[in-house]
């Protein structure tokens, strides 16, 4: 058996000349590469505490040091240095809010609910003034507290309202159905950096001359738009797979058109759409880091401002691969989710 | 019986149903007047307040900003429209690189995730995962930390005999310079065009080879009146002079949506060569084609078909994600467009001219996408 293994895995890796040529090459790479990255990595890096001078000694590897100095602006930003465990707070809260939900496997009633409760807690720690705490004006809210209010958010208040848009594209009076579909293809036509652009540079221009609409609330409400337009696009392919038959045995129960919605049309377009959903959640998370663009400290912009400092500026790098890493888990746990949650869906649907 | 009924069920009364579609429709008129009315009041109200009004007369003044990269001339003395024109082709510039790099690390990416070699796939199907998961942004500024660190100055360059230089300002090459500049440049490009119409005309007329020899006869005088000269990379001081200059931030760029894009095209060629049913390859093998012959004749042509509407939706995605570049200083249509924003405070313009240009680039790119569908469908 194990004989039996080794052969076959010996053929595949060295059945040819070609094979076992690129097989060769690969050890090669491995070899050459994989103890200079280990070490880089871990033996020789500079894991204690320390000045820059000891990550530019001869010889050193990745500076972490840089990031033990560093940790608390990175993560932060320039909320004052004693409040920090407002955002620490707040942050948290959003992931319990969302551990629990995905859990739960997001009843409808219970997330709306959990999301809105999540929300006030987060903004409500940051600002302070609602606890009776020490106001912080929103440009200093920066780092993860951002990531939470502008990624987590962002999303959550856009999937309900790409859903609302993808049932005007398709059910709403015909002026509104012109309208969504402009609203809808104009979005998609153009960058997300020139969207944000819009928010803060017009969207003060098209309040109340009274209201003041700060970078956080317009990057915020620009990404509720643009991701809205990305899911009512991917909800429009789901709910023209569910096709008429189903919309019409509903009305043929005698159901009226928000229930037919629930009950019949949108669980499975939901699910036929889920795969290009987790695409537009995972590209939308990512591309929150964009803000950054526009003077919206969210935490790659908070990175930056740490690698500007120029004592340090040479272990950017090593920076950059911890926010890198962060990204990676956080997206890998959102694509491993939606996939358990597509099985269970074409388990039920299947049944 | 009936009665009981008669409460739930009504006939669909086509005149009620007709009124309340006009109902809903004048509702839904009605409100986003309501809408839109309340944002004109705001806006007139925010502009008269700060003394503005909405002109596009500003496109014509001086811009009073130099671009540090440009295809066309552009000085703090050209206009606004220039800096955004500029801007605009240097967008167009970096898209068309991307594109081309993208395509080739997407097709490697492709054929080694699909390759039967263990190791390969994983490492391929790794790089796919590690792309998917990262922010184009941060990729970025990991390519350009780097290289601005580990990159030489200008005195001493890693040089390639003479001919290529490599320092942290940039990239220096050898370049074919045209006595008359850019327009000399566009000039032949287009006689180029006139050249390949004319050839093809003249063979559908029957006269292929004719058309062929005088079309290569018009470039190749063409080329000759231009006037071409090589211009070789020299240092001179603190800088090169001569030769073509890649800029870092540029190269930058180029690798980093390069890498990303590569990795999306990857998984598209992936999942296009799997969509290809397996009985045209066993038709293939039964045909007595060797491996290659099946995947060059049979599995790829049909692959590249269903691949054409999600690449060009990539190719499109490339041009807006060259929009990071003001992250790296690179000077592209929105970095113009947000630089010219704080120095007139013109945002609605400027950001009506920002998104008319991506929607027209956008809507042109799906017309030539429908003609093309259209057109395969046919055959």
């Amino acid at each position: 058996m194990i004989v039996d293994a080794l052969s076959r895995s010996g053929r595949r890796l060295l059945g040819d000349p070609l094979t076992a040529a690129t097989t060769l090459l690969f050890v090669a790479l491995a070899v050459w590469l994989g103890p200079r990255l280990v070490d880089w990595l871990f033996f020789s890096a500079v894991w204690r505490p320390a000045g820059p001078e000891a990550c530019a000694a001869e010889g050193a590897g990745a500076c972490w040091a840089f990031l033990m100095e560093k940790w608390a602006l990175i993560l932060f930003g320039a909320f004052p240095h004693d409040l920090m465990w407002r955002p620490a707070l707040g942050t948290t809260l959003v992931l319990v809010a969302l551990g629990w939900l995905a859990w739960r496997r997001w009843p409808l009633q219970e997330s709306a609910v959990v999301m809105l409760g999540a929300f006030i807690a987060l903004v409500a720690l940051l600002d302070g003034r609602p606890l009776g705490l020490e106001q912080v004006a929103t440009v200093r809210w920066h780092g993860v507290a951002i990531v939470a209010l502008l990624g987590v958010f962002g999303l959550a208040a856009g999937i309900p309202i790409g859903v609302a848009l993808a049932l005007a594209r398709r059910d709403g009076p015909p002026l509104v159905r012109v309208l969504a579909t402009t609203l809808i293809e104009t979005l998609r036509a153009t960058p997300l950096v020139t969207v944000l652009f819009f928010g803060v540079f017009v969207l003060p221009l098209l309040a109340p001359p009274s209201w003041s609409i700060d970078a956080v609330v317009a990057t915020l409400i620009m990404l509720v738009v643009f991701h809205a337009a990305y899911v009512a696009e991917d909800m429009r392919g789901g709910l023209r797979a569910v096709g008429d038959g189903q919309r019409e045995a509903g009305d043929a129960l005698g159901l009226g058109y928000l229930k037919r919605l629930r009950l019949v049309e949108l669980p499975q377009a939901v699910s036929v759409a889920l795969p290009a959903l987790t695409n537009t959640i995972i590209g939308g998370f990512k591309d929150t880091s964009l803000v950054a663009l526009v003077g919206v400290f969210d935490l790659i912009a908070t990175t930056r401002m740490a690698y500007s400092d120029a004592a340090w500026q040479r272990y950017a790098l090593e920076a950059l691969l911890a926010v890198g890493a962060l990204y990676l888990l956080v997206c890998w746990l959102i694509a491993r989710h939606c996939r358990t949650l597509e099985e269970e869906l074409s388990y039920w649907r299947k049944r | 019986m009936i009665s009981s009924l008669s409460g739930r069920w009504r006939f669909p009364a086509v005149t009620e149903q007709r009124t309340r579609r006009l109902a809903s429709q004048l509702a839904a008129a009605l409100l986003l007047a309501l809408i839109g009315g309340l944002l004109w009041f705001n806006l007139a109200a925010n502009l008269s307040a700060s003394g503005m009004k909405i002109d596009f007369g500003f496109l014509a003044q001086d811009s009073g900003f130099d671009l540090n990269e440009s295809v066309i001339e552009h000085g703090p003395s050209a206009s606004y429209a220039n800096a955004l024109l500029a801007g605009f082709l240097n967008t167009l510039k970096l898209t068309l690189a991307c594109i081309v790099l993208a395509t080739l690390v997407g097709f490697a990416i492709g054929f080694a995730s699909l390759s039967e070699h263990p190791i390969m796939r994983h490492a391929a199907l790794r790089y796919v995962d590690a792309m998917r998961n990262l922010p184009k942004l941060l990729i970025l500024l990991a390519v350009y930390v780097v290289m601005v660190r580990e990159l030489p100055g200008v005195r001493d360059a890693w040089g390639l005999g003479g001919f290529l230089f490599i320092s942290n300002r940039g990239v220096e090459l050898p370049a074919v310079v045209l006595a008359d500049g850019w327009r000399a440049w566009v000039i032949l490009a287009l006689v180029c065009a006139a050249a390949l119409v004319g050839w093809r005309v003249l063979a559908r007329w029957g006269r292929a080879y004719a058309g062929a020899m005088a079309a290569a006869l018009v470039v190749v005088v063409a080329i000759a009146l231009a006037e071409p000269q090589v211009s070789l990379p020299e240092l001179q001081g603190f800088n090169f002079s001569g030769g073509w200059t890649v800029t870092i931030p540029f190269l930058a760029l180029l690798i980093a949506l390069g890498a990303y894009h590569g990795a999306q095209i990857g998984e598209l060629l992936r999942a296009a060569i799997l969509a290809v049913p397996e009985g045209q390859r066993q038709a293939g093998y039964a045909l007595g084609l060797g491996p290659l012959g099946v995947m060059w004749l049979i599995v790829l042509p049909q692959a590249l078909r269903l691949m054409v509407p999600p690449l060009t939706n990539q190719y499109i995605n490339t041009l807006k994600n060259t929009s990071i570049g003001l992250a790296v200083g690179y000077s592209d249509f929105v970095s113009v467009m947000s630089t010219s924003v704080n120095q007139t405070f013109r945002p609605i313009e400027l950001m009506l001219v920002t998104i008319c240009v991506y929607l027209s680039v956008g809507l042109a790119v799906s017309g030539a996408m429908a003609a093309f569908e259209s057109r395969a469908h046919d055959r």
